[in-house]
C-alpha cells in the first residue's frame, strides 16, 4: 500500500493488488464519516425529552439515567438515527446506482415510482393479506418496485436515450401510485391509519430496534452490492456496445444491478417509507464534495444520503416539539432546491 | 483467425445480414465497404457477439465466439463503436485505463505491465501530454486518438472499428488512419475496419471485403478487389479505377445530367 | 363548423346527465323528476329537497366551477405553451396556490375572504416559480418543453410539501384543512364558491373573449403577430386569466389537479383547434369530468368516502403517462399543435 499518481495525475493510494483510490476521495469519505459522527452525536442530545448531549453521550458508554431519559434514548432517539442513516445509505446508494445504470444523471427511485411501487405493494399486503408474516414484507415491496420498473422499461425501453422523458413517465406512475395508496389507507383499521399515514410521506416515527433487527440484514447486502457493482458500473458510463466489447457482460450485469437498485430501495422503503428526492441529490452532493467512480462514488453517496436522512430527522424534531413531521417531506424540502440546482449545471454542462 | 461464416442476421423482421461468409487475414487491415445499409456495422457488431446471429457462425480460430466468455473474449478482440459516448467527467487517463477493465480482479487493478501498456498506448496516438485532460474538451482529432489508445490498451490481437475517421476533417482521418494501419505494421495487430469511403479503403487497406444488401460480392487484397465490375455490382455506378502514386483511386463517371450514372 | 358545434351540444347533454347523476346518487337516490322539482319549485317542508338544495347542490355546483376553470386553463395553457402536458396543476399553479392559502391561514391567521386573494398570489407565484426554474434548468434548448413540465412537477411537489408541513406544524389548523389540502369537494365550501365563483367566471370570460386570438397564437404567434394579433398583450393576458381562475378554484375546495391535463385531450380531436369551440366544450366537459369523478369519490369505495382530488390524481396519473408515452416516447417525431 503505497500513494501513486494516476495516468491522469490524480493522487491515489494504491494497494498491492493493483486497486487505487484517489486520496481525495478517501479525505472526503473521512471527512462525511467524521460529519456523520458529529451529527448522530448532536442528535442523540435532541428531543422532547430532557437529556442533552453530554449525559447522552455518557450514557451510551454505560453511565446511569433517570428511566424516563433511558427510554427516550434507547428506544426514541438511537433507533431513529441508526434507522435513518441505514435508510438513507441504502436509498442513496440505489439512486447512484440507477443513475449510472440508465445514464441518466436525474434518475431517482422515488421520481421513477419504484418506491411509490414498493409502497403499495406492501399496502395490499397489510390490507388484503394482513395475516402474513411480517418478514415477507420485503420481499413484497420488491415485486412491488420490481413491477414498477418492468412497467416503466416496458413502456420506454432500454435504450431509451431520454432522460427527461424517462423522468415524466416515473413522475406520472409516482402520482398515480400514491393516489392508489391514499384509497388502499381507507380500508387500513383505523388503529394503524395514523401511524401508516405517516409512513406513506416517508418517516421515522415507526423506528425500533425490531423495525432495525428486520432491516439490517438488507443494510449489510449493501457491502457486497457496492463491491460487485461499482466495478461495473465505471464501464457502464461508456455506454453499452462499448462496456459489453470491453468484457463487461452488460445482459447479465445491467438486469442484476437494476434488481439490487430496487431491492435496496423496497427494503428501506418497508422500513421507513419512501424517500424522494435522495437518491438523485445524494451522488451530486457527493460529486460536489469530490469527484469519484465505481466503487468509491456509490460510498459516497451513501454517506452523503445517511448524513441528509440523519440531521433532517434531527431538524424534525428539534423544531416541531409536539408534531413528528415525517422525514420523507423534509427531505423533498431539503431535496427540491438541491435538484433544481443539480438540473442548473446539467444545463450548464451541456452549453459547452 | 477470426473468420464468419453463412451469418444471417435481422433487425426484427427486416434482414440484414443473409448468408454472408468472411474471413480476415491476421496482421492486416481490412476495410469493410459497401453502400449506405448493406450491413457493414452489422456485421461488425455481429463479429463481437453485440448482436446475435440467426444463423451461421462467427468463430475466432475454430472456436465459436459465443462460447467464449465476455470477459475472455474482451482480451481477444477490442472494437471501436461509430459513436462512441464518454460521461463529462472523464480523463483521458480514466478512459485509457479502463480498456484493462477486463483484465483486473475482483479486488485488483492495473498491475505494472497494464500501467506500460497505457504509457504506450498514450504514445503511439501521440497523446503522452493530454492525459489529464477531460476527453469532452479535446479536438474531434483527439478524442478519437484518445478512444484508439483506449481501445489498444485492451491489448487484444484483434481490432474492429466502426467508422473511425467518420466526423474528421480530412487532415486527422489520414492522420487517424496512418496511426490504423501502422498498428497492423509495426504491432501486428489485425484491423478490421468499417470505411464507407471507398477511396480511403482503397488508400489504407491491405485487404478488402465488398457488401451489398448483407452479402459479400468480392473480397481480396485490395488491388485485386477493387475493379470497375466490383464497384458497379457493388455501388451501381460505372467507375474508372486508376493508380496515381501508387494509390488506387477510384472516380465515378457523370453523365450528361452531371449525376453519376446508374 | 357544424360538426364542431355538435361537440359543444354532445358536452352540455354530458354535463346535464352528470349534474342530474350527481345530484341524485348518495346516501339515498333521489329519482330525477324530484331533483327538478326542488331546483325549480322548493319545498322547504319535503325532506329530499332539503337534501338536494343544502347537501348536493353547493358541491355538484363547487364540481361544475372547477371542473370548467381548471379545463379551460388547461387547454389554453396547452394551446399557449405548444405543451400537451401543460395544464394549471402541472405547471405549479394549484400547489403555489395551496401553499399560499395554507400559510396564510396557519402562519398568519387570514380568514376566509383573504384566502382567495392569497391563493391568486400563490398561483401567480407558483407559476412564475416554474418558469424561473424551467429557464435555469435550460427551457431556452429544450424544444419540446420537457423541462418546463419537470420544473413545473418539482416545484409542485416542494410547494405541496411546505404546505403539509406547515399543516403539521400547527394542529389548530391542520383539522381545517387537511381535508382540503387533497382537493376535497365537499358542501362545507359552498360559502367559499359563493366569495370566489365570479374570480373564476370572469377568467372565463376573458378568455372567451381571447379565443379567436388564442386559436391563432396556438398555432403559430409569428403568425398571428402578422395577422394582426397583439401577442405581446394577449398571451400575458391568457396566461393571467387562467391562473387567477385556476387560483380561484384551488382557493374553494383545494388542488383538484390533472382535470386540466386530462380533458383538453379529449374535447382536441373532435373540436379540432378553433378555441371558439374548445373552450366551452372544454368547460362543460371539464365539469361534466369532475361531477363524474365526485360520484365515484362518494359511492365507489363505499362505506368510504374519498377525496375527489385522489380520484383525478389517480386517473390523471395514468392519462399523464399515457400522453408522455405518446408524445415523446413514440418511435416517430410527433407534432403538437
Amino acid at each position: 500500500m503505497r500513494t501513486a499518481r494516476r495516468l491522469d495525475g490524480r493522487r491515489v493510494l494504491r494497494f498491492a493488488s493493483g486497486l487505487d483510490v484517489p486520496l481525495a476521495n478517501l479525505a472526503a469519505a473521512g471527512f462525511l464519516l467524521v460529519l456523520v459522527l458529529m451529527i448522530m452525536a448532536y442528535a442523540l442530545g435532541v428531543g422532547a425529552t430532557a437529556l442533552g448531549i453530554g449525559d447522552a453521550l455518557r450514557a451510551v458508554v454505560g453511565a446511569g439515567i433517570g428511566d424516563g431519559q433511558a427510554f427516550a434514548l434507547w428506544q426514541v432517539r438511537l433507533p431513529h438515527i441508526l434507522l435513518g442513516f441505514m435508510a438513507g445509505w441504502c436509498v442513496a446508494l440505489s439512486g447512484a446506482m440507477l443513475q449510472s445504470l440508465s445514464q441518466n444523471p436525474l434518475a431517482d427511485p422515488g421520481l421513477l415510482g419504484l418506491s411509490q411501487g414498493a409502497m403499495v405493494a406492501l399496502m395490499v399486503l397489510l390490507v388484503f393479506f394482513p395475516g402474513l408474516p411480517h418478514g415477507l414484507a420485503p420481499f413484497v415491496a420488491l415485486a412491488g418496485g420490481l413491477g414498477v420498473a418492468a412497467l416503466i422499461l416496458f413502456l420506454v425501453g432500454w435504450d431509451q436515450a431520454d432522460g427527461l422523458a424517462i423522468l415524466l413517465m416515473g413522475i406520472a406512475l409516482e402520482t398515480t401510485l400514491s393516489a392508489v395508496a391514499s384509497l388502499l389507507l381507507l380500508y387500513t383499521p383505523p388503529e394503524t391509519s395514523y401511524a401508516l399515514s405517516n409512513w406513506l410521506a416517508g418517516s421515522l416515527f415507526g423506528a425500533s430496534w425490531s423495525v432495525i433487527a428486520g432491516f439490517a440484514p438488507w443494510f449489510a447486502l449493501s457491502l457486497p452490492v457496492i463491491l460487485l457493482v461499482g466495478r461495473s458500473l465505471k464501464s457502464f458510463d461508456l455506454g453499452d456496445e462499448t462496456a459489453l466489447a470491453l468484457g463487461e457482460n452488460v445482459r447479465r450485469s445491467r438486469p442484476a444491478i437494476l434488481v439490487a437498485a430496487v431491492l435496496l430501495t423496497s427494503a428501506s422503503v418497508t422500513a421507513v417509507g419512501p424517500l424522494i428526492f435522495l437518491g438523485v441529490i445524494a451522488p451530486h452532493i457527493a460529486d460536489a464534495i469530490s469527484r469519484s467512480t465505481g466503487r468509491t462514488r456509490l460510498v459516497l453517496s451513501a454517506l452523503v444520503g445517511g448524513l441528509l436522512v440523519v440531521a433532517g430527522d434531527t431538524l424534525t424534531r428539534a423544531n416541531t416539539s409536539d408534531v413528528a413531521l415525517p422525514t420523507g417531506l423534509a427531505i423533498t424540502i431539503i431535496g427540491v432546491p438541491l435538484f433544481i440546482a443539480t438540473l442548473r449545471l446539467r444545463a450548464l454542462r451541456t452549453v459547452q | 483467425m477470426l473468420a464468419a461464416t453463412d451469418l444471417t442476421v435481422s433487425y426484427g423482421k427486416t434482414p440484414v445480414l443473409s448468408g454472408l461468409s468472411a474471413a480476415f487475414v491476421p496482421g492486416r487491415l481490412t476495410a469493410l465497404v459497401g453502400p449506405n445499409g448493406c450491413g457493414k456495422s452489422t456485421l461488425l457488431k455481429t463479429l463481437l457477439g453485440l448482436m446475435r446471429a440467426d444463423t451461421g457462425s462467427v468463430t475466432l480460430d475454430g472456436t465459436p465466439i459465443d462460447r467464449i466468455g465476455r470477459r475472455a473474449l474482451a482480451r481477444r478482440i477490442a472494437y471501436l463503436p461509430q459513436e462512441t459516448h464518454c460521461p463529462d467527467y472523464m480523463t483521458v487517463g480514466e478512459l485509457v485505463e479502463l480498456g484493462g477493465h477486463s483484465r483486473y480482479a475482483l479486488m485488483g487493478g492495473p498491475d505494472a505491465r497494464d500501467r506500460n501498456l497505457f504509457r504506450s498506448a498514450l504514445e503511439t496516438v501521440g497523446l503522452t501530454d493530454q492525459a489529464h485532460r477531460r476527453v469532452s474538451r479535446l479536438s474531434g482529432g483527439q478524442r478519437q486518438r484518445a478512444w484508439i489508445a483506449m481501445v489498444l490498451t485492451q491489448d487484444s490481437d484483434i481490432l474492429l472499428m466502426d467508422e473511425p475517421v467518420n466526423h474528421l476533417d480530412m487532415p486527422y482521418q489520414y492522420t487517424v488512419l496512418d496511426l490504423v494501419r501502422s498498428l497492423t505494421r509495426g504491432h501486428g495487430k489485425t484491423v478490421v475496419c468499417v470505411l464507407h469511403d471507398l477511396n480511403l479503403a482503397a488508400a489504407f487497406a491491405d485487404e478488402m471485403v465488398m457488401l451489398r444488401e448483407g452479402r459479400t460480392i468480392a473480397a481480396g487484397p485490395t488491388s485485386d478487389t477493387i475493379t470497375p465490375e466490383t464497384v458497379r455490382d457493388v455501388f451501381s455506378f460505372e467507375a474508372d479505377i486508376f493508380r496515381r502514386h501508387d494509390r488506387l483511386v477510384c472516380l465515378p463517371h457523370r453523365d450528361d445530367a452531371g449525376s453519376p450514372a446508374p | 363548423m357544424r360538426g364542431r358545434g355538435l361537440v359543444v351540444l354532445v358536452a352540455a347533454v354530458a354535463l346535464s346527465a352528470a349534474f342530474l347523476a350527481n345530484l341524485s346518487l348518495g346516501a339515498s337516490s333521489i329519482p330525477a323528476g324530484k331533483i327538478v322539482a326542488a331546483l325549480t319549485q322548493f319545498d322547504d317542508t319535503d325532506y329530499d329537497h332539503v337534501v338536494v338544495a343544502y347537501q348536493r347542490l353547493p358541491p355538484a355546483l363547487i364540481a361544475i366551477f372547477v371542473g370548467a376553470v381548471m379545463a379551460c386553463g388547461g387547454c389554453v395553457l396547452q394551446g399557449l405553451t405548444r405543451n400537451p402536458l401543460a395544464a394549471p396543476s402541472v405547471l405549479g399553479v394549484t400547489a403555489g396556490a395551496t401553499l399560499f392559502v395554507v400559510a396564510g391561514a396557519s402562519v398568519f391567521g387570514i380568514g376566509e375572504a383573504w384566502q382567495g386573494l392569497a391563493a391568486i398570489g400563490g398561483g401567480l407565484f407558483g407559476f412564475a416559480s416554474t418558469l424561473v426554474v424551467a429557464r435555469m434548468a435550460g427551457l431556452s434548448r429544450d424544444p419540446r418543453g420537457l423541462a418546463l413540465i419537470l420544473s413545473g412537477a418539482v416545484v409542485s411537489m416542494l410547494y405541496a410539501s411546505i404546505a403539509t408541513a406547515l399543516l403539521l406544524a400547527s394542529p389548530s389548523r391542520r383539522s381545517d384543512f387537511l381535508g382540503w389540502v387533497t382537493g376535497n369537494i365537499n358542501h362545507v365550501y359552498a360559502e367559499r364558491l359563493f366569495d370566489f365563483w365570479w374570480i373564476g367566471a370572469a377568467g372565463l370570460i376573458l378568455l372567451m373573449l381571447l379565443s379567436r386570438s388564442l386559436t391563432l397564437i396556438a398555432l403559430g404567434p409569428e403568425k398571428a403577430a402578422s395577422s394582426g394579433v397583439n401577442v405581446r398583450l394577449v398571451s400575458p393576458l391568457a396566461l393571467a386569466a387562467v391562473v387567477v381562475s385556476s387560483s380561484a378554484a384551488v382557493a374553494i375546495c383545494g388542488p383538484i389537479g390533472f382535470v386540466g391535463l386530462v380533458v383538453p385531450h379529449i374535447v382536441r380531436p373532435f373540436a379540432g383547434d378553433a378555441m371558439t369551440v374548445a373552450l366551452p366544450a372544454n368547460a362543460l366537459l371539464g365539469a361534466s369530468v369532475v361531477l363524474a369523478a365526485d360520484i365515484v369519490a362518494r359511492s365507489a369505495f363505499a362505506p368510504y368516502v374519498v377525496h375527489t382530488g385522489v380520484i383525478m390524481d389517480l386517473v390523471g396519473g395514468l392519462v399523464f403517462a399515457l400522453i408522455v408515452k405518446r408524445f415523446y416516447l413514440s418511435s416517430g417525431p410527433r407534432r403538437f399543435a
